[in-house]
């Protein structure tokens, strides 16, 4: 499996990112019984494993019909009735979102806003991060210029980003939810927890 | 065998790979593991991707003058203490003190930014050409700001109050974040991001303690009491562009950036015609650059820059 390129990455950053609350509630209103966390995931599988972006012209619709079809596929196939039947939901086809804020925001504005959503975290944490993803350091020199170890510096990132993960996609939902593992299936540690047991 | 993890685990692994294939390259064996990983399930790497995202830096590298001045450690201070007993000069004596006062001191140099982490928890950013002194005792957290900008982003201690003092003003905060500025012939300004912070001037009479909230700032004119006033959450965004090394306008006068830029740099915009001067600005800079945003400027108003040595001059 080829990993996202750091332009996709941030290609998604930029274009789907701010989007995903709303095709996250848009769905949220038109289906139950569907795991709403699986189908954005899978959307940004599909936006990552893509050949080529530069012809998408409106990412958010993009990013909203691939969410839509995958939607759909799963009803097919967990045979649950979403709660508009499936020709409406197929004819409805584009969802009509919400018009978002114009997405002019200046950087300054992104700032604010991103801090805002890393305002749980200790200051050390956030610090960080803001180092890595807004100034750009690499994780070393983070370590280096904080006088703290690589690996805590790793640490703080998955740290952030397992929040921003909620923030941004959730609506700061801070990990409470906890979606069902399927029945008959326990949620089994993959290889990784295994080795670090 | 798939083994189905639920989404909340999903993203779990995703943030913790994702904080690791951004640290560097992985070895073989681990990369092996996170292909495995990745391949298992769709939603595994949708998930990653999306980690990804939101830990790729927004902005390309700022050419930020990053100049390392080795902060004075505690430590030098222990060896030069003891190794020096004998031969004391005025200034081991000094040293001595410091490090017997438990304190350490910060500063940056002309144009340089530098983060600070203290053994609190808590983290100070230092705008360019200041100076901090920290006092860390089992009962309160004291900083001295001798000069110049800094950022407090204080970790919460209830039991520990974290005190920043500058001149005859005194900043009180329990966990929060607050600015503070205290620059030649300027009354110092204390401006909250977070939280409330009490301030106060013991020796100043006419100078009663207030108590300044999120989103505000107060002004601290050397004999008339503290004036504090409401700040547009975008202005306390502006203010604060110093920490990724940029100075933001939004309606200022050209006299009053070429004042802002002298902060951050030897070199000095000269702005003769008042007509000129007063011309208004907006936009975001990168603050050890005065010559790049002398020449923005010139481009839009169509005026011309004359670049000597440590002078900027524009003109018409």
């Amino acid at each position: 499996m080829k990993l996202p390129s750091t332009h996709r990455a941030r290609w998604l950053a930029r274009n789907v990112v701010p989007h995903e609350q709303s095709i996250r509630s848009w769905l949220r209103r038109r289906t139950h019984d569907l795991d709403i966390d699986d189908i954005i995931q899978e959307m940004y599988a599909r936006l990552a494993s893509l050949e080529s972006v530069d012809d998408i012209r409106n990412p958010r619709q993009y990013a909203a019909q691939a969410a839509i079809s995958i939607a759909l596929n799963l009803a097919r196939h967990a045979r649950v009735v979403p709660m508009v039947p499936i020709s409406d939901f197929e004819e409805a086809g584009l969802p009509s979102l919400e018009p978002s804020p114009e997405r002019a925001v200046n950087s300054q504005e992104e700032l604010r806003a991103l801090e805002n959503s890393l305002q749980e975290l200790p200051p050390l944490c956030r610090t960080a991060f803001l180092m890595r993803r807004v100034e750009g350091l690499s994780q070393k020199d983070v370590a280096e210029k904080l006088g703290i170890s690589v690996k805590t510096v790793e640490k703080y990132m998955a740290r952030s980003v397992r929040l921003l993960i909620e923030t941004y996609g959730r609506g700061g939902t801070s990990g409470a939810q906890v979606s069902k593992p399927l029945e008959g299936q326990d949620a089994v540690a993959t290889d990784r927890t295994k080795l670090l047991r | 065998m798939t083994t189905r993890l639920s989404s909340e685990q999903v993203y779990d692994e995703a943030a913790h790979w994702a904080a690791r294939v951004d640290a560097g390259p992985l070895p073989a064996e681990d990369q092996a593991i996170l292909d495995r990983w990745l391949a298992a399930d769709t939603r595994h790497f949708g998930a990653f991707a999306q980690a990804s995202a939101l830990l790729a830096p927004v902005h390309e590298p700022l050419p930020m003058r990053v100049k390392e001045t080795a902060p004075p450690s505690r430590r030098h201070f222990v060896i030069g203490g003891g190794i020096a007993a004998g031969l004391l000069t005025f200034v081991g004596i000094r040293n001595y003190a410091r490090w017997f006062l438990g304190e350490e001191r910060y500063r940056t140099q002309l144009g340089e930014m530098r983060v600070i982490p203290l053994s609190d928890g808590s983290v100070v950013s230092l705008n360019t050409n200041s100076e901090i002194a920290v006092r860390y005792t089992a009962d309160q957290r004291f900083i001295e700001l001798v000069r110049g900008e800094a950022l407090f982003d204080v970790a919460k201690n209830k039991h520990r109050p974290f005190i920043v003092r500058t001149g005859a003003t005194q900043v009180r905060a329990v966990g929060t974040s607050f600015n503070v500025k205290a620059l030649p012939n300027q009354p110092v300004q204390v401006l909250v991001r977070e939280g409330v912070v009490e301030i106060k001037r013991p020796g100043v009479s006419v100078a009663p303690v207030i108590m300044l909230a999120s989103n505000n700032r107060a002004t601290a004119p050397q004999d008339a009491p503290i004036e504090a006033k409401p700040v547009e959450t975008a202005e306390v965004g502006r203010e604060l562009a110093w920490r990724v090394g940029r100075l933001a306008f939004h309606g200022e006068t050209l006299a009053e950036a070429a004042e802002q830029f002298a902060r951050y740099s030897d070199a000095h915009i000269q702005i003769d015609d008042p007509e000129i001067a007063n011309q208004k600005v907006t936009g975001l800079f990168v603050s050890t650059d005065p010559v790049g945003f002398a020449n923005a400027v010139a481009v839009s108003f169509d005026l011309r820059t004359e670049i000597t040595n440590n002078q900027i001059k524009i003109t018409r």
